[in-house]
């Protein structure tokens, strides 16, 4: 039997994985406010180099898209709370409103089951101050797929750190 | 011949002005008779680097730029538009290789325009995500001055 992580270790290294883990994610430098099991909670403050066509100046759909669709793998991730290969069968995205470059955003991200190893996942994208929505998502995701588990990176590395 | 030249000029114009597109270091070319949207391999773009895989949103956001300037292409007058609406399936692993792809328009409406995006590396043959992309018409006067 392994000893699972705990939800402190995982914000840990979820924290560590998106500040290290790739060029990308250093690139959007989101901070994972929190994780638990109702999900996964992030903040993002949009760059320039994010927006859509101008002079609207409101990011770029998949920029949005890019952070939704990294907090699906994790909350399936959490939900799993193992090393396990997972793949995204589709994404299913609604653009609610625009916004300006006015402030953070906040992103929120859940699994919502998993069943005959389908991970079903919804989040939402609001603006900070007001609580406005900005966008909503859905995903599915295919556990058990072939190849290397997205989280093994991670999760490995937990027993015995620190 | 005018109208191809005038769609290429459109893509490009697009992409001139989406600060993202630029960042994804995105180029519209013509590759026989179709708008293609290329986008070179960069190591910002990878979500799993254990497969080195490109991240499923920036592929989303690759689909989604080349809806749009397939749009901008076909209707290349000034009115402009927004997503409010995107569906992707994924159907390949990615590599860390070159990306393209392009836009097939399936709907030109009074208020809403639906665009199917396909994304494809090695092979155009073998695509590895397909999108269907919901656009709303902005009209000039309604955009922020």
């Amino acid at each position: 039997m392994t000893n699972l992580p705990s939800e402190e270790e995982i914000i840990r290294h979820i924290q560590g994985y998106f500040s290290g883990g790739s060029e990308l994610f250093r690139h959007l430098d989101m901070e994972i406010i929190s994780v638990t099991d109702k999900g996964i909670e992030a903040r993002f403050k949009p760059a320039p180099e994010h927006a859509g066509a101008l002079p609207d100046a409101s990011p770029f759909g998949g920029i949005i898209t890019t952070i939704l669709d990294s907090l699906f793998g994790l909350a399936v991730m959490v939900e799993l709370r193992a090393p396990t290969p997972i793949a995204t069968v589709n994404l299913r995205m609604d653009f609610v409103d625009t916004v300006p470059f006015s402030g953070d955003l906040l992103f929120s991200a859940r699994c919502t089951g998993i069943d005959d190893r389908i991970a079903r996942t919804e989040g939402l994208c609001t603006v900070q101050s007001t609580g406005a929505p900005i966008a909503r998502a859905f995903a599915a995701f295919a556990v058990g797929t072939k190849g290397p588990a997205f989280n093994a990176a991670m999760l490995e590395e937990i027993p015995g750190d620190g | 011949m005018d109208n191809e030249i005038e769609a290429l000029r459109a893509a490009h114009e697009l992409i001139t002005i989406t600060p993202f597109a630029k960042w994804l270091d995105a180029q519209a070319s013509d590759d026989g008779d179709e708008l293609v949207i290329r986008v070179p391999f960069n190591e910002l773009l990878i979500g799993n680097s254990r497969i080195r895989a490109i991240h499923g949103g920036i592929m989303a956001s690759i689909l989604e730029l080349a809806a749009a300037a397939t749009l901008a292409a076909y209707d290349f007058e000034a009115s402009r538009r927004k997503p409010i609406s995107m569906q992707i399936n994924y159907l390949k692993s990615t590599k860390d290789v070159e990306t393209k792809a392009k836009g097939i328009v399936r709907k030109i409406g009074r208020r809403i325009d639906t665009i199917e995006a396909i994304a494809w590396q090695a092979n155009p043959e073998k695509p590895v995500a397909i999108g269907i992309c919901d656009f709303r018409r902005t009209r000039l006067k309604d955009r922020p001055q």
